[in-house]
């Protein structure tokens, strides 16, 4: 019967032809896909859902007008000034205050997933994620605050206090690193800033510094608020949409509703919510902090000018992610046949983000976790299996991560292979399972067995370090980080979407791609690690807050060498002397590699002097390369976390987090290998 | 093909929408929505929920259908069911005119061309770096969804270059003939060298410096614009 009626309506819309605005007055208009004819329904797997059932407004209005979710009177008021011009009704580019101050039916109008509204629209059918996500550090970015403010000596402990978001838990755990609330971080006012310079106490006026430089340099990418959304690469929207709708690197729409623009942004690749999120989408946000969207693409972060650019490296001469084009660099040197930066193993297999990090990882659990390394379940062993053990389904033949979470892209095949499916192409993938490899008969090289298998003694390198700690093929090390609060300036702030008193600058002072850093993870074991908020903070006053213009109110002007000046900050004497925002974190570069590092990467060649001092900097004793220099003649090792006798130089802003223990490391260090060993 | 003003053919994918709108037609069928009007009474979302749950038996239904659709679509080819006005939903700009390219600022749909010596702010990029996201609109040069060109940009204090950046390939879409193409978001950057620290910036602030923009399209035709504007640091 539905067959018959079905064909019957084909053939007459056939007959009649299928523009429905073909010889209909406006007046006929009565459904929102009248005009937006050819729109890609955005949930093809729930068929009964209407336009208005996500977006509001009204199915059968008879105009535009009638049918739209109406501007709210007060959009400019809450848009302000500081934002660029924009048409009206315009609020892809507002923060998370903004988003918030906003009238919730025309917010859930422009988008309906975002984490204000969508408890009713996607929350619905997905209570349980759009329950955690609030959660989730993919909202609340809480890592990129505390670690700042534990470092720069602001607060006492390792547990954030802020994020871009107010999210809460009924029940939080220290231990764990969970806390049971989080506020938003908006920068103090002029009257607050005049208080603190007024009080002649250098830790308010800090406080302030760092407030305005969290909310101005590190607050963009979550899922609570839009990024600036006015330049490739950082086309995204909010909430759900944050990463399940695409946008193009442009931000314009390439599909067939004939009502929304070609060629402006900022509009979806097409009306289609998806679950096949390529890299490139995680990029939106993941181009900054620990750089893992670029390198587990290939691309290296340059930085303009004949210190940041080697002499033949290969630009991409594309704007991309709010730089000017050349910032960013494909290849590093383009005389050799080599790619000194290549992507990551799984991404050059076809693999993306999303075939490892989905579930908890990115919705986020019932706990508001201080960052992600405590929200992240996902290791290597739980798709490849350990040295000894391949990895096995549960009872219910399902595949899960050691932390209980269901791994439904993993399947076992007839031969005993067991496979990946990947989420964005549906490829199946192999992956190699290290303990069939190690087995007797299996296929694993001589030098796989002294890497990874057991010793005479029963030891095995993966017992005590993470895989990523030899399998990683380059580094993206950005060391120290030079930053000023200047208040001759002003400068708009993520959270308010306001302009407010102080320009905050950073920039990294030394990278480095080869240099190889061990530091014990949150799990205990060895891994690869990377400096981390090395903030040298500089404020500088002004004439309009009582000072002079200029003057440096922390930090010190010193000669720059080039007959000019410059202001150096200021590196914070912690505890027992320590130089604490001198930070370090265990890091997964994302930069995985079939070929390990080599066995001298860690390991000494020779007795010798030269090569005992190259091997403790693996460890933190320093390397003397990348010397930072802060206020009041301080010079600081950038690598270097441990003094000559082994104590700790620095403070570490993850709990459990330190320095590989004493006995590991001495013994390494006093391992010396063939120098041709692979 | 020739270039310059194309009507792109888009029957073909006007008769995809008629599939779905006819697999709309089976959905409103089978829901007991009025055919006729083809108004669908919004289910609330938790019926939605509940039938989604259903999905896999309503699937299997879709999929028995789909045999009939492709029946449907042969006969759709044969009757037709284009727009009746070939109107082209994605034009290429005209290339006929004389090149000219502007220089603008806005988010969005929002473009407002600079005027003469109009402030300006640079912003700062994550990771360092300074630089003006600008939009340029153009006349005369092929212009599409499938367009590209190259864009120089070029900062010029008192006639000497201080910063000089090439974009390569980027899109040059149209926004209509009466509009133009349009390049958004580029950077015109500053030498981060140049401008190393705050003080450099503040030398640039209240300047004039001269923005200039070329476009190239994939033609080789070039347009460029100057124009001199006030750099005011911070925003």
């Amino acid at each position: 019967m539905h067959f018959r009626f079905a064909l019957l309506v084909a053939l007459t819309t056939a007959t009649l032809g299928c523009n429905p605005l073909n010889g209909k007055d406006v007046s006929d208009i009565n459904s929102c896909t009248d005009c937006h004819q050819g729109i890609e329904p955005a949930h093809p797997f729930l068929p009964e859902q209407t336009c208005t059932s996500c977006h509001g407004g009204k199915e059968d209005g008879s105009s535009m007008k009638e049918a739209h979710v109406p501007i709210p009177a007060d959009w400019a008021e809450i848009r302000g000034t500081a934002l660029p011009p924009a048409p009206e009704g315009f609020i892809k580019d507002f923060a998370p205050n903004q988003l918030a101050a906003l009238d919730p039916a025309y917010l859930q109008f422009i988008n309906p997933s975002d984490i204000r509204v969508v408890d009713k629209t996607c929350g619905v059918c997905h209570p349980d994620n759009v329950a955690t996500m609030p959660n989730s550090v993919m909202v609340t970015n809480a890592g990129h605050y505390y670690p700042t403010l534990f470092l720069a000596g602001l607060q006492n402990d390792t547990l954030a206090q802020y994020g871009s978001y107010p999210a809460s838990a009924d029940s939080c755990d220290e231990a764990e690193g969970s806390v049971c609330e989080l506020s938003t971080l908006s920068p103090s006012s002029d009257e607050e800033i005049r208080a603190a310079i007024n009080s002649g106490d250098p830790t308010q006026l800090e406080q302030v510094a760092y407030e305005h430089y969290l909310a101005k340099n590190c607050n963009t990418c979550h899922q609570a608020g839009y990024p600036r959304n006015n330049s490739p690469g950082l086309y995204r929207s909010t909430g759900c949409a944050s990463c399940h709708m695409l946008y193009a690197q442009d931000g314009t729409y390439g599909g067939n509703d004939p009502m929304i623009p070609k060629g402006t942004p900022v509009y979806p690749k097409t009306h289609r919510l998806t679950t096949a999120i390529p890299s490139q989408q995680c990029a939106t946000c993941h181009f900054q902090g620990g750089r893992i969207g670029l390198t587990f693409r290939g691309i290296r972060e340059g930085g303009f000018g004949a210190s940041n650019t080697p002499p033949n490296a290969a630009p991409i001469n594309e704007t991309l992610y709010g730089h000017a084009p050349g910032y960013y660099l494909s290849d590093e040197d383009t005389t050799n046949a080599i790619d000194e930066t290549p992507p990551d193993v799984h991404f050059a297999a076809g693999m993306h983000c999303v075939d490892c990090h989905v579930g908890s990882d990115v919705h986020g659990t019932d706990k508001v976790y201080s960052n992600s390394k405590q929200q992240f379940d996902i290791r290597c062993e739980d798709c490849h299996g350990t040295v000894r053990d391949r990895v096995v389904p549960n009872e219910s033949g399902v595949f899960e991560t050691a932390g209980g979470r269901p791994l439904p892209q993993l399947s076992s095949r007839e031969d005993g292979a067991i496979t990946l499916k990947g989420r964005v192409d549906g490829a199946i993938h192999i992956v190699p399972q290290p303990a069939d490899m190690l087995a007797e008969g299996g296929s694993a090289t001589e030098s796989m067995h002294v890497a990874m298998g057991d010793d005479r003694l029963g030891f095995s390198h993966a017992d005590k370090l993470t895989c990523d700690t030899c399998h990683t093929s380059w580094t993206l090390k950005c060391i120290g980080c030079h930053v000023s609060y200047d208040l001759r300036l002003s400068q708009i702030d993520y959270q308010t979407g306001q302009s407010s008193s102080g320009l905050t600058r950073g920039g990294r002072s030394n990278y480095s791609l080869d240099t190889v850093l061990l530091a014990t993870s949150l799990g205990g074991r060895v891994q690869s690690a990377a400096p981390s908020q090395q903030v040298q903070m500089a404020i500088i006053g002004s004439e309009k807050f009582g000072t002079e213009d200029g003057e440096v109110l922390l930090g010190e002007r010193v000669d720059d060498g080039n007959g000019g000046t410059k202001v150096l900050g200021k590196f914070r004497t912690g505890d027992g002397g320590r130089v604490a925002n001198n930070g370090f974190l265990p890091f997964f570069q994302h930069t995985t590699s079939r070929a390990p590092r080599k066995c001298s990467a860690c390991h000494r060649t020779a007795d010798t002097p030269e090569e005992t001092t190259r091997v403790r900097g693996v460890y933190g004793f320093g390397t003397g390369e990348f010397m930072l220099q802060g206020a009041g003649g301080v010079t600081v090792d950038g690598l270097q976390f441990l003094d000559s006798d082994g104590n700790p130089t620095t403070d570490w802003a993850y709990e459990g987090a330190g320095p590989v223990a004493p006995e590991i490391r001495q013994r390494a260090i006093n391992v010396v290998i063939d120098e041709d060993r692979p | 093909m020739p270039l310059g003003k194309t009507v792109i053919d888009i029957t073909s994918q006007a008769k995809i929408h008629c599939v779905l709108h006819l697999t709309w037609a089976c959905v409103c069928a089978k829901d007991g929505v009025d055919p006729e009007t083809s108004r669908h009474q919004p289910l609330k979302m938790e019926q939605m929920c509940l039938r989604s749950a259903q999905s896999l038996s309503y699937n299997r239904s879709v999929m028995k259908f789909a045999a009939l659709l492709l029946l449907l679509l042969a006969t759709l080819v044969v009757s037709g069911c284009g727009p009746d006005d070939g109107t082209p939903e994605d034009s290429l700009c005209s290339a006929d005119e004389a090149p000219t390219a502007t220089l603008g600022k806005g988010v969005g749909s929002a473009f407002i061309p600079y005027e003469d010596n109009e402030e300006v702010g640079i912003q700062p990029a994550s990771q360092g770096g300074f630089g003006v996201p600008v939009l340029v609109r153009t006349t005369g040069l092929t212009a599409g969804s499938a367009s590209v060109a190259d864009v120089q940009l070029n900062v010029e204090e008192g006639g000497a270059l201080v910063g000089e950046f090439l974009q390569e390939n980027t899109g040059l879409s149209c926004r209509g003939d009466d509009i133009g193409g349009e390049v958004r978001g580029v950077v015109v950057g500053f030498d981060p060298e140049v401008y190393a620290t705050n003080d450099d910036l503040l030398v640039l602030d209240g300047t004039t410096v001269d923005l200039v923009v070329t476009v190239i399209d994939e033609e080789g035709n070039s347009a460029t614009v100057r124009k001199p504007v006030i750099i005011r640091v911070g925003g």
